[in-house]
């Protein structure tokens, strides 16, 4: 019983650690409001930055499952720090890492646990790549996800415009609910103060992001 | 007939020159130009703006991702420290390069790379 409950706390802590698709800083002075949403997942950020290397916030996140009963939902609030960034003359590569607690429930069970992990992109006018690695931990689980994300733009935009990216993305959690890797293409579309994103994974499920700043 | 020194004239040739030799004063300048590293995200780029509208004598801002370019208009009359703007830029995250001041108009800087 005892470790049903810390494998369900466990999951939740997946599903709360589950990672936006772009930076988790904007810019100083930004409050950023995330909504992501794709065949089994539900997930609500907001960030503010006080300075361009730190944004403080706090998320939601529903994980839907064929079984009711299973449907969990998680809280959580986070700290992101840009630990490094390299400002070149056509580039810029950054280093981020980032904490988290949370409040997890569903499948009958409630616990708390904690995340961590780390991020480094480095982009162009018409390449992005990033990785990014997370850990979770909870009284009876620990586990880790990756993420791999590569980027080429069509054409170079413009501070004014809208830009357009073709992102392909692969996504392994291992040790969690499935170790099945999950391989995704994206059209991302934004300019100063809007993002958005959709795609479809390997399985054919959908999947939509939306983020604004303020 | 006198003729005056030729010294004399070269001298005179330089008090009036000199102003345009030197580049436009601070009391003429109406834009200043940065080169900017790190530039290449709109989203992360509206930072800039931000920080520098935020100058008493800041008028419009141009960011250029293309050529790694900033631009400012100063108000009439007006004029922002190197160190006011270095800041303003390394607060939003970004490295400047090079600052210089310029009596070019903020809209022919932003024509020079329009389609």
């Amino acid at each position: 019983m005892k470790a049903r409950l810390g494998a369900a706390v466990a999951a939740l802590l997946l599903v709360a650690a589950a990672p936006a698709a772009s930076r988790p800083i904007a810019y100083a002075g930004a409050t950023t409001v995330m909504f992501d949403a794709g065949a089994d997942r539900r997930e609500a950020l907001v960030f503010h930055a006080p300075r361009y290397w730190y944004s403080l916030g706090a998320g939601w996140q529903r994980h839907r499952s064929d079984d009711p009963t299973q449907t969990r939902e998680v809280s959580f609030v986070r700290a992101n720090l840009l630990a490094r960034r390299w400002n070149l003359p056509s580039a810029q590569a950054n280093a981020f890492v980032w904490g988290s607690v949370g409040s997890a429930r569903g499948g009958g069970a409630r616990g708390t646990g904690a995340n961590a992990g780390f991020q480094i992109d480095y982009e162009t006018l018409d390449f992005y790549s990033m990785l990014k690695s997370e850990w979770w931990t909870s009284s009876a689980w620990s586990y880790r996800s990756d993420t791999a994300q590569l980027g080429f733009a069509p054409y170079r935009h413009r501070y004014g415009g809208w830009a357009t990216w073709l992102v392909g993305m692969v996504e392994n959690n291992a040790g969690a609910l499935s170790g099945t890797p999950e391989y995704s293409l994206l059209a991302r579309f934004f300019n100063e103060k809007a993002w958005i994103e959709a795609g479809v994974n390997d399985r054919g499920d959908p999947r939509l992001m939306l983020m604004f700043n303020f | 007939m006198n003729r005056l020194h030729p010294v004399f004239f070269v001298s005179i040739l330089l008090v009036f020159a000199s102003p345009a030799l030197a580049g436009p004063s601070e009391a003429s300048a109406r834009t200043i130009r940065m080169q900017v590293n790190g530039l290449v995200c709109a989203f992360c780029a509206h930072g800039i703006k931000k920080a520098l509208s935020e100058i008493p004598d800041a008028g419009d801002v141009h960011v250029d991702l293309e050529r790694k370019l900033v631009a400012v208009a100063l108000n009439d009359g007006g004029d922002i420290s190197d160190a006011e703007l270095n800041r303003a830029l390394t607060d939003a995250g970004y490295t400047v390069v090079e600052i210089a001041r310029t009596d070019q108009s903020i809209d022919s800087i932003k024509a020079e790379n329009s389609d």
